[in-house]
C-alpha cells in the first residue's frame, strides 16, 4: 500500500515536469542550425532565458528565413532588448505597436523622422550610455 | 563582516547622497526615490556577492543609468501622450533631450550681487543651481570626483569611458560652474 | 568682498546638504535600502527543503502520509503553475514586426 502511493507520488511527479520539458526544453546544442542562425546574438545567453522567453524567441526564429539583410541586421541588434523584457513589457510593446499601426501614414512617417533626428543628435554629441552595468 | 553587512553599510552610507544625485538629474522627488531605490535594488540583486570594494563604482554606473532610463521612459510617455492629442512635428522638434549639452542662454541670470558676501545657505543654493544646470556627463564627472570622491580610474570605470574623458568632463563643469557661480558673486576656484 | 569657494569645498557643502533632508525622505531611503538588502544575491536551497521534507521516512508512519500528501500537491500545483507560465501565446506576427520595423524597440517599451 506504502509502496504503491510512493510509486504513484514518483510517477506524477515525473509526469507534471516532463509535460512542459518535453514542449519546451531547448539548450542551444538542441537548435536546428537554422535557429541558431536566427537567434545568434543570443548565443551566450539563450540557456539563460526563461522558458516562457525561449518559446518566443523560437517563434520569431521560425520568421528569419523569410526576412531581408536590412529586416535581419535590426532584428539582431534589438534581440538582446526583447530579450530582458518582462512578459508584461512585452504585451504592452505589442499593444503601443498596434495602437501605433492605426495612426494615419503621415503622422507615422513625421514620428519616425522625429526619433531619427533625437537618434541622430544623440550621436552627435558623443554621449554614450554605460549599458554593461544596468 | 559578512557581504550583508558590507552592503548595508555601503548604502546607508551612499543613501542621501545617491537621492541628490537623482535630485540634480530629474528634479521631482518622487522619481528621484524611485530611482534610488531601483538602483539599490539592483545593486543587491545582481552585484550583491561582489567585493565591497567594487559597490562604489557598480553602484554609481547603475544609479546613471537608472536616471537614462528615466529620461527615456519620460519621452516614450510624452511620445504616446502626444501622439493621441493634438500633435504635430513642429512640437516634437523642440522636444526636451537630456542627452543634450544644455546651455542655458535663455535663462536670465540674476543681477551680480553687491559686494557683501553670501552666507552658507545662499551659497549652498547657488552651488545646487549650478549643478542642475550642467549638462548630464559633466554633472557625473564632477560629483563622482568631488564628492563622492572616487579617483579617476574608478569614476571612468562607473561612468564607462575613459580616464582622460573623466577628466574632460570634470574640467568643462568646474568651469562652467565656476561662470555660473561669479554670475552671483561667487568666486570658485 | 566677494565669497570665495574652494572646488574641493563644495563636497563638504553637499554633504551638509544631503544631512538637511526631511524625516519622510530619509525614511524612504531607509526602507528601500531594506528592501535591496532582502534581495541580495544568494543561492537558493531548493534541493535541500526537498531532501528535508522528502521521500526517506519509514513507511507506516501517519504524519508519513500527511507529509507526503502535502508534498504530492504542492509538486502538483507547482507543475501547473509552471506550466501555465510556460506558455505564452504565439505573438510571433507582431514581434517580428515590431523586432525589424523602423522605430527602435525602446519606444515601444515603458
Amino acid at each position: 500500500m506504502h509502496a504503491l502511493s510512493r510509486h504513484l507520488c514518483y510517477m506524477l511527479l515525473l509526469a507534471v515536469f516532463c509535460l512542459p520539458l518535453a514542449a519546451q526544453a531547448q539548450p542551444w546544442e538542441k537548435l536546428t542550425p537554422l535557429q541558431r542562425e536566427a537567434l545568434a546574438p543570443l548565443s551566450s545567453t539563450w540557456d539563460t532565458l526563461p522558458e516562457k522567453q525561449k518559446a518566443n524567441f523560437l517563434g520569431i526564429a521560425r520568421h528569419y528565413p523569410k526576412l531581408n539583410a536590412q529586416q535581419r541586421q535590426r532584428l539582431y541588434s534589438r534581440m538582446e532588448t526583447w530579450s530582458k523584457l518582462t512578459p508584461e513589457q512585452r504585451q504592452r510593446a505589442r499593444e503601443k505597436y498596434k495602437a501605433f499601426s492605426k495612426v494615419p501614414h503621415e503622422k507615422r512617417e513625421a514620428v519616425k523622422k522625429m526619433v531619427r533626428v533625437q537618434q541622430e543628435r544623440s550621436a552627435a554629441s558623443g554621449v554614450q550610455a554605460a549599458d554593461t552595468v544596468r | 563582516m559578512s557581504t550583508r553587512e558590507q552592503l548595508s553599510d555601503f548604502l546607508a552610507d551612499v543613501e542621501r547622497r545617491a537621492y541628490k544625485h537623482a535630485m540634480f538629474a530629474v528634479r521631482d522627488e518622487h522619481a528621484a526615490l524611485d530611482i534610488v531605490q531601483d538602483a539599490m535594488l539592483k545593486l543587491a540583486e545582481r552585484y550583491g556577492d561582489k567585493p565591497a570594494e567594487e559597490y562604489p563604482m557598480l553602484f554609481h554606473r547603475i544609479l546613471q543609468n537608472t536616471i537614462l532610463d528615466y529620461f527615456r521612459r519620460q519621452k516614450v510617455r510624452t511620445f504616446w501622450q502626444s501622439l493621441f492629442s493634438s500633435y504635430t512635428p513642429q512640437h516634437a522638434e523642440e522636444e526636451f533631450d537630456p542627452l543634450d549639452v544644455l546651455e542655458d542662454k535663455d535663462n536670465p541670470s540674476q543681477p551680480p550681487q553687491p559686494d557683501t558676501a553670501l552666507n552658507q545657505s545662499q551659497v549652498l543654493a547657488a552651488i545646487e543651481d549650478g549643478l542642475h544646470r550642467l549638462p548630464a556627463r559633466q554633472r557625473e564627472a564632477f560629483l563622482l570626483r568631488y564628492w563622492e570622491q572616487l579617483d579617476t580610474a574608478e569614476a571612468a570605470a562607473a561612468m564607462g569611458c575613459s580616464e582622460g574623458s573623466v577628466k574632460t568632463h570634470c574640467s568643462r563643469a568646474t568651469h562652467a560652474l565656476a561662470a555660473m557661480l561669479k554670475e552671483k558673486g561667487i568666486d570658485l576656484s | 568682498m566677494k565669497t570665495r569657494l574652494q572646488t574641493r569645498d563644495i563636497g563638504a557643502m553637499l554633504d551638509r546638504s544631503a544631512a538637511q533632508l526631511d524625516n519622510d525622505t530619509l525614511d524612504k531611503l531607509r526602507n528601500a535600502r531594506r528592501v535591496a538588502l532582502q534581495h541580495q544575491r544568494q543561492q537558493v536551497p531548493v534541493l535541500a527543503w526537498l531532501h528535508e521534507h522528502g521521500l526517506a521516512h519509514t513507511p507506516g508512519h501517519k504524519s508519513h502520509h500527511w507529509g507526503l500528501a502535502a508534498l504530492f500537491a504542492i509538486i502538483l500545483f507547482s507543475g501547473i503553475f509552471y506550466w501555465q507560465h510556460v506558455y505564452e501565446h504565439d505573438h510571433s506576427d507582431i514581434d517580428i514586426a515590431i523586432l525589424t520595423d523602423d522605430l527602435p524597440v525602446d519606444m515601444y517599451v515603458d
